[in-house]
């Protein structure tokens, strides 16, 4: 397989979906008179374009009627003016093809076998401008796999994939993965949909709703497959309110899926911050606010270094299963478990639905690894964590999501580094 | 009544293996704990009971105090005792000088027992005898839960071997769920077999807490230095390769692997599914099995502190499949190895991140051949990491990811005299500390002091000043707790990150 030069390039404002492969020469070679034999070589000679701005790399499109148009460059003859690709072609006179430009939609039919059937392995797909999607972005269905891309927005600010309707942004059948950069996901009014469903994903710096917006996505992040697994990373997860008992920050919820791990992530309106059926989950370094239930896992997870704040009811809920029997956290297996904030709890700090028989972190002497730091909270049930009562709000400005800390006496300076005692 | 979980035993170098050595503050009216001394409380040779089945202990001679309820009574036939069930019993009840109850009746069913030694209180002087069978005075007494309490010579990291082990030991199997702690008191008690390994075999429901083992030599392989949880502990290989731990090692101080043909493991080398390295350092390790092997036995490793390690970790096997993860560790070697070596297929979830790798010969080495699922150069590149002063950053497939740091400078305040926390030196530590985690997000772009830093979280013992002073020094190594005492600082704010600003 050739290695393609660089990413396939879309813009909506300034792209084509007839006269561009998104990969080429900036200005992209157009021809209408293409031959394909039924090779992997196309003869361009009838439009007497000159090749040699092209290079190894690059994508060559053919607005074919059936089966492949895209496929990496392997060699260029110029002077016979034929093009050899990574794949073979199907047999089909006067093609009008394309190398190079910027794509224009990812909602064009032709743009969406970069996703599915044309994609290679290592493809990495940039949009410059914001997409509308009239449909999910579909890796699939089940059953069908397709290789490992990469899908982002340029430059330094997020650019939107909006579902235009009650549908997900993007969805991954079983076996598809994918890396999602610097994205912002947007439903539509009243959906009950997720902004990235299923596969195996890392979704890096990315953006699912607006605070408050009527038009988030009921769920952000699902791994809904067998043998999925997501990482959450640098995200910012908005839904559409605490009180939509299916909304859920990050979920996982198949059996056979191999969890989530979620990064310094914020998760706010969701009834579920993160819910975990039968797998588990990481939550590290994560805010979760304005939620039902802040997080819930029914396997072993590790919730470390978090805030919860303005949770009504439980603030982590453990069900009872044979790892919930595991506590306390060092034989819960692969998870790391530390402290954690919980301001303004309705319910439980902890639920858990059993006790734990083993020596705990505090009998082991480590108890305040452990710690839960609690104002305007409280409550353990199954298992009572180590915990430090603030007598004062430790955040500059939590209503306004600012969760820096102040330096007030009880609250915000108890945390500080300077005021932190390690040693016994 | 049976021995229960909330008993516990105690062993010291002065002790003697007839003494009481038990105490339970579970049973009602527990008076005073006698066990942690060198001669018992109380020693008597005619101990007897009335008849077969009586839980009632007389002595003529006498001594008994209400104060010894709750301490255990070991009772061994001496010269001249009868119908005797050799064993440890705890008093439960006071009577008279002459009398008490015991949990149990002490008799082997032919009738009352007849002057019989008895030791109250008083601790024990062989950890042997509570882990094997092995000529033991009495069936080991423990059960699951059950805390062994062993005193060390008043030294955090000592040299002299308090505790020498004759030949290998095996454990007796307790609860998993439920472990016998071994855990260690008055400086760390050392433990050390003349030659060849410790253990045989792998334990079955033991933990243990600041306990120095060292290799004795031998190949040291399929047995680890900690065959159970270890917190705290201290894992010294005495250059010879093998495994320092097997299981969880939660604030622990691994030294001195040897490599050569057992240098295969490493120096964390889980033997079972989910184990955990948290927070320990790992300092002067030869072995290509690095410092922190995750492999088959799909485990984590997180803000642990490599240092002098010749490779740092290594991630094999099928640790790809469930939830395996390498975060916020500093690896720092001898300019030879490799820092992260990845042979594995491994999985989106599982996060590899937020590691400072310094002074390798390879920074961080990727198959050379796509997994199934994705290019493993791909799935690399979604973690972020740190390099400094590596002659090869990146080999394999995966080759820089986007968030990964290629520091210029060195990142650490004070590496020669061992303190590893952060500089605020530009293309150094300022590249991986205070990070911004919502900086691409609208809204969320303001600079935190607060925010997250990489590497392991660095424990500087505060000077009287307020400064921080070194942490890593010769023998010494102070980032984990209890060690040392006094004031420590966590750097940056203790937690939680993300702190952020709208």
């Amino acid at each position: 397989m050739t290695s393609p030069n660089g990413p396939i390039l879309f813009n909506s404002t300034t792209g084509s979906d007839s006269a561009a492969s998104g990969l080429g020469p900036s200005v992209a070679l157009i021809g209408s008179s293409a031959e394909l034999d039924g090779t992997s070589t196309v003869d361009m000679s009838y439009d007497g374009v000159s090749l040699s701005s092209i290079s190894v790399g690059d994508l060559l499109f053919c607005d074919t009627t059936s089966g492949r148009k895209f496929s990496v460059i392997a060699s260029i003859d110029t002077i016979n003016e034929t093009i050899t690709t990574d794949d073979t072609w199907g047999t089909e006179s006067g093609v009008s093809w394309a190398v190079g430009g910027k794509r224009s939609t990812f909602d064009h039919a032709d743009s969406r076998l970069l996703f599915t059937s044309d994609a290679k392995a290592g493809f990495t797909i940039i949009t410059e401008s914001d997409q509308d999607l009239t449909s999910a972005i579909l890796r699939g269905p089940y059953g069908t796999s397709y290789p490992y891309i990469t899908l982002g927005g340029s430059g330094s600010t997020l650019k939107t994939l909006t579902a235009t309707g009650n549908f997900n942004c993007i969805t991954q059948a079983q076996n598809n993965s994918m890396l999602v950069y610097n994205l912002k996901f947007v439903g539509s009014a009243g959906n009950t949909s997720r902004g990235f469903d299923g596969g195996r994903a890392a979704i890096i710096k990315c953006q699912f709703g607006d605070d408050g917006a009527a038009t988030n996505h009921r769920t952000a992040v699902a791994s809904s497959v067998y043998s999925g697994g997501i990482q959450v990373r640098n995200t910012a997860m908005y839904g559409q309110g605490a009180s939509v008992s299916s909304g859920m920050g990050v979920h996982s919820t198949y059996y056979a899926a191999k969890g989530v791990s979620v990064f310094d992530c914020l998760i706010k309106d969701f009834y579920y911050g993160v819910y975990s059926n039968t797998n588990g989950f990481q939550l590290t370094r994560c805010i979760i606010q304005n939620a039902t239930i802040g997080t819930r896992g029914n396997n072993a997870f590790g919730v470390d270094s978090c805030i919860f704040s303005s949770i009504s009811s439980d603030a982590i809920v453990a069900v009872k299963t044979t790892y919930d029997e595991q506590w306390p956290i060092y034989q819960t297996g692969t998870v790391v478990f530390t402290r954690n904030i919980f301001c303004d709890v309705g319910g439980n700090v902890f639920n858990g639905s059993n006790t734990t028989s083993a020596f705990s972190e505090t009998e082991l002497g480590y108890g305040d690894y452990v710690t839960c730091y609690l104002y305007n909270a409280s409550g353990f049930t199954g298992i009572t964590f180590p915990s430090v009562t603030l007598t004062a709000d430790p955040f500059i400005d939590a209503t306004n999501s600012d969760f820096n800390l102040n330096t007030s006496a009880g609250g915000g300076a108890v945390l500080r580094s300077t005021n932190y005692t390690l040693g016994e | 009544m049976a021995v229960q979980e909330t008993a516990q035993w105690w062993i010291r170098t002065d002790g003697n293996d007839l003494n009481g050595a038990g105490f339970d503050s579970g049973i009602s009216g527990a008076g005073t704990n006698y066990c942690d001394q060198a001669s018992p409380q109380l020693a008597l040779t005619d101990c007897a009971t009335s008849s077969s089945g009586d839980t009632q202990l007389t002595s003529v001679s006498g001594g008994f105090t209400s104060a010894m309820i709750g301490n255990a009574i070991r009772l061994t036939n001496g010269s001249s005792g009868a119908n005797l069930t050799h064993g440890d019993y705890f008093i439960t009840g006071y009577s008279s000088s002459n009398s008490v109850t015991l949990d149990r009746a002490p008799d082997n069913g032919g009738g009352g027992i007849s002057g019989c030694t008895g030791n109250v209180g008083g601790a024990w002087a062989s950890i042997e005898y509570t882990i094997t069978t092995v000529a033991t005075p009495c069936p080991k007494p423990q059960v699951s839960k059950n805390v062994i309490n062993i005193r060390g010579s008043g030294t955090v990291n000592p040299t002299a071997v308090d505790y020498p082990f004759s030949t290998y030991r095996q454990f007796g199997s307790h609860s998993t769920y439920k472990p016998v702690l071994m855990r260690g008191y008055n400086g760390t008690p050392h433990i050390k077999r003349a030659s060849g390994h410790l253990w045989h075999y792998a334990s079955s429901g033991w933990a243990f807490e600041n306990i120095k083992v060292t290799s004795g030599g031998g190949a040291n392989h399929g047995f680890g230095l900690f065959e159970g949880p270890a917190f705290r502990c201290i894992a010294d290989q005495n250059s010879y390769g093998g495994m320092g731990a097997r299981y969880h090692a939660v604030e622990c101080l691994f030294l001195n692997t040897g490599g050569g043909s057992t240098g295969t493991y490493g120096m964390f080398d889980p033997y079972t599914y989910g184990q955990n390295a948290t927070r320990c350092v790992f300092k002067d390790s030869a072995n290509s099995g690095g410092a922190i092997k995750l492999g088959n036995a799909i485990s984590q490793a997180h803000g642990n502190l490599c240092i002098n390690c010749k490779n740092g970790a290594v991630i094999w096997g099928n640790s790809g499949n469930y939830n395996q993860s390498l975060t916020n560790n500093t690896f720092i070697g001898d300019g030879t190895g490799t820092g992260i070596n990845i042979t594995a297929h491994y999985r989106f979830s599982n996060i590899n991140s937020f590691n400072i790798i310094s002074n390798y010969s390879v920074g961080i080495a990727t198959p050379t051949t796509s997994g199934v699922d994705m290019p493993y150069a791909a799935r690399m590149g979604t973690n972020q990491n740190a390099l400094h002063n590596c002659t090869t950053n990146y080999t394999g497939l995966w080759q820089a990811g986007p968030d990964d740091k290629l520091l210029t400078a060195d990142p650490f305040t004070d590496a020669s005299a061992g303190d590893y926390s952060l500089n605020g030196t530009a293309g150094g530590g300022a590249e991986i500390s205070g990070l911004n985690w919502l900086s691409n997000v609208s809204g969320y772009g303001n600079e935190t002091s607060s925010a997250s830093n990489w590497g392991a979280i660095q424990n500087s013992p505060v000077a009287s000043s307020g400064g921080a002073s070194s942490v890593v020094t010769g023998t010494q190594i102070y980032p984990f707790r209890h060690l040392v005492e006094g004031d420590f600082k966590d750097d940056p704010d203790m937690i939680p990150h993300p702190l952020y600003s709208n």
